[in-house]
């Protein structure tokens, strides 16, 4: 989180979805195999604070697997799909920033997300996963601030999207690990500008701790 | 012309009322001051372009400012004396010094990022006018002084050393306590800190570690937000030592109180201001926030700002603005030939005196570390909130 330290009450967090707690403690469970939470001595469920260290890793593991990722599943993608996302890339540059945050998000879910569905190595599909936590800083960036350097992702994606249609993969890997590259210290400074943000609306199951509070 | 005033935020430190009276009565068209706490500002700064015009701070404020697109590129075309400002430190060792660099952040690049090299394509553009700069450590009183080690050098350690347990006061603002902090942990041998302007997880738990620790034996109790605020601590709370700013120390100097400006054998933690303009100013306004800016170098602030202990990115000009002996004492470096006056006090410098650090190039040569957003500021500022309030 990058706002810093939460306790989740598993309980509490069933009440809230109307599940069991049963089913809640899954979920958690598998956000524990996922590492996007992990338990301290005392059982407590908690979520950590998203640190500079968190996105420079996760960064860097992202342009280890996901050029690889889009090579391997390149030939799956369908040629319709592709296009369709093109156009609407190319619609979003065209009136950016008319095109509003909630577009953008579409497109990088489109882009990162289902991109990868057809992936057959699901170990290196839960592992691009879990190294999407990048994604998250943008996202909330834009939804709080005026989209400004947004617009070269955009026209980032409609390269590799470009070459993609060409049929030179291999170019497109190379664009997006470029992209990668670049987009890590806008990251990196537009998480120090969210420590300006006050938390988020709270949810009960969620509670801020302090660090020196979990029994690690 | 709009009636509508241009609207400055900034701190007491540098919208000093004298400023205030000499901007209007120079620059002919209505002005509103509003004075905040640094923190405070540089909220503002970044979450509200729209409730200002000019932003007047701390030129580190800007890895939040412009990431945020809260404020707007200036064109150096339009800055008169242009050619003839300095950014602090660019070209001594203190351009190497550890924490943010002013000159690493002043040129808009083609990429929208910021850097130290001009972008001639379209005229260099930049982010934040350079202005008024120092160097800052802290203060302490004759009951310091007398425990002391005979020749016991000035250190940044004093700030943990609890020879003064519970009688030490810091700065809220994280960008430069931190640094401050992590100097003096670094100087006690307490924790090992690789780069003061860049701690790393496992440093900023260790430094936070020891900084919790003497906070619940009553080390540090006092935090101060404005420089009048740390005028009060360390004028009447019984504090005897305390990171303090140089218009603070002269006002309290201008009370008579007895007070010594270390000059750290670590070094000195600088900073630079400077002058942006939001992101939502346009047309006439943006006319009269260039004539603000323009102002800001001819000389007159500059004499406002030496007589507090502020140096400023365009000197020349104050050649006229402040008397020789002036010029001596606040840029020279050398002992004073009169007595000199302050802001609000007849008498700040007594005759003789020479300022801590010698003259400007000494001192900013002396500058180990620049106030700084640290890389992992988001975690830092949840442990220094969890300090403060803890």
């Amino acid at each position: 989180m990058p706002f810093g330290t939460y306790r989740i009450q598993e309980a509490v967090l069933g009440d809230f979805h109307n599940v069991s707690r049963t089913v809640a403690r899954e979920v958690l469970w598998r956000l524990m195999d996922r590492r996007l939470i992990e338990k301290d001595r005392k059982s407590h469920w908690i979520v950590g604070q998203m640190t500079a260290r968190d996105l420079r890793d996760t960064l860097e593991m992202r342009r280890l697997l996901e050029p690889q990722a889009l090579l391997h599943v390149f030939a799956t993608l369908s040629r319709d799909r592709i296009e369709a996302l093109a156009t609407r890339v190319q619609t979003a540059i065209t009136g950016f920033p008319t095109c509003g945050p909630a577009e953008i998000d579409a497109i990088e879910q489109a882009m990162f997300g289902t991109m990868y569905d057809g992936l057959r190595n699901s170990r290196m599909l839960g592992s691009i996963h879990r190294n999407q936590i990048s994604l998250l800083v943008p996202r909330l960036f834009r939804h709080h601030f005026p989209m400004i350097d947004d617009l070269p992702s955009l026209q980032d994606y409609a390269q590799i999207l470009h070459h993609l249609r060409m049929g030179a993969v291999n170019v497109a890997q190379v664009l997006l690990r470029n992209h990668l590259v670049r987009v890590e210290p806008l990251t990196l400074a537009r998480l120090r500008v969210l420590s300006l943000l006050p938390p988020p609306h709270k949810v009960a199951y969620l509670t801020a701790v302090h660090p020196e509070e979990i029994d690690v | 012309m709009s009636d509508a005033p241009l609207r400055i935020i900034g701190t007491s430190v540098t919208l000093t009322e004298e400023l205030q009276r000499q901007a209007r009565a120079a620059l002919g068209f209505p002005i509103v001051f509003e004075i905040l706490d640094g923190l405070s500002c540089q909220r503002r700064g970044v979450l509200s372009p729209d409730s200002y015009d000019v932003y007047d701070q701390w030129f580190h404020s800007l890895d939040l400012l412009w990431t945020a697109g809260s404020i707007q590129p200036l064109e150096t075309g339009r800055i008169t004396r242009w050619p003839q400002v300095r950014v602090a430190g660019a070209a001594t060792a203190a351009g190497q010094a550890f924490g943010t660099r002013p000159n690493e952040l002043l040129y808009v690049q083609p990429d929208r990022t910021l850097g130290p090299q001009p972008d001639m394509r379209d005229g260099p553009r930049i982010a934040m006018l350079p202005t008024t700069y120092n160097v800052d450590s802290f203060a302490y009183s004759p009951e310091v002084s007398r425990m002391l080690r005979p020749a016991e050098s000035e250190s940044w350690a004093w700030l943990l050393d609890d020879r003064w347990h519970g009688r030490c006061a810091l700065s809220l603002d994280p960008a430069a306590s931190a640094v401050e902090l992590a100097l003096a942990a670094r100087a006690a041998g307490l924790v090992n800190v690789a780069d003061p302007g860049d701690l790393t997880i496992e440093e900023i738990d260790a430094l936070f570690g020891l900084l919790m620790a003497r906070k619940r034996s009553g080390h540090f109790s006092r935090f101060w937000a404005s420089a009048e605020d740390s005028v009060r601590l360390m004028a009447n709370s019984g504090c005897v030592i305390g990171a303090l700013w140089s218009p603070a120390y002269y006002t309290m100097r201008g009370m008579g109180l007895d007070l010594v400006y270390a000059a750290p054998a670590e070094g000195y933690r600088g900073w630079h201001s400077g002058l942006s303009v939001s992101a939502a100013v346009s047309g006439e306004k943006l006319d009269r926030a260039y004539a603000y800016l323009n102002w800001w170098l001819d000389g007159v602030p500059g004499a406002i700002m030496a007589r507090q202990g502020y140096y400023m990115s365009v000197a020349d000009p104050l050649h006229d603005t402040l008397t020789a002996n002036e010029w001596d004492y606040w840029y020279g470096g050398l002992p004073a030939a009169e007595d000199l006056p302050g802001l609000d006090a007849p008498i700040v410098v007594r005759r003789g005196e020479r300022r801590e650090g010698g003259s400007y190039r000494e001192r900013v040569a002396k500058i180990t570390a620049w106030s700084t957003i640290m890389p992992e500021h988001n975690y830092l500022i949840r442990k220094w909130r969890e300090f403060i309030e803890g």
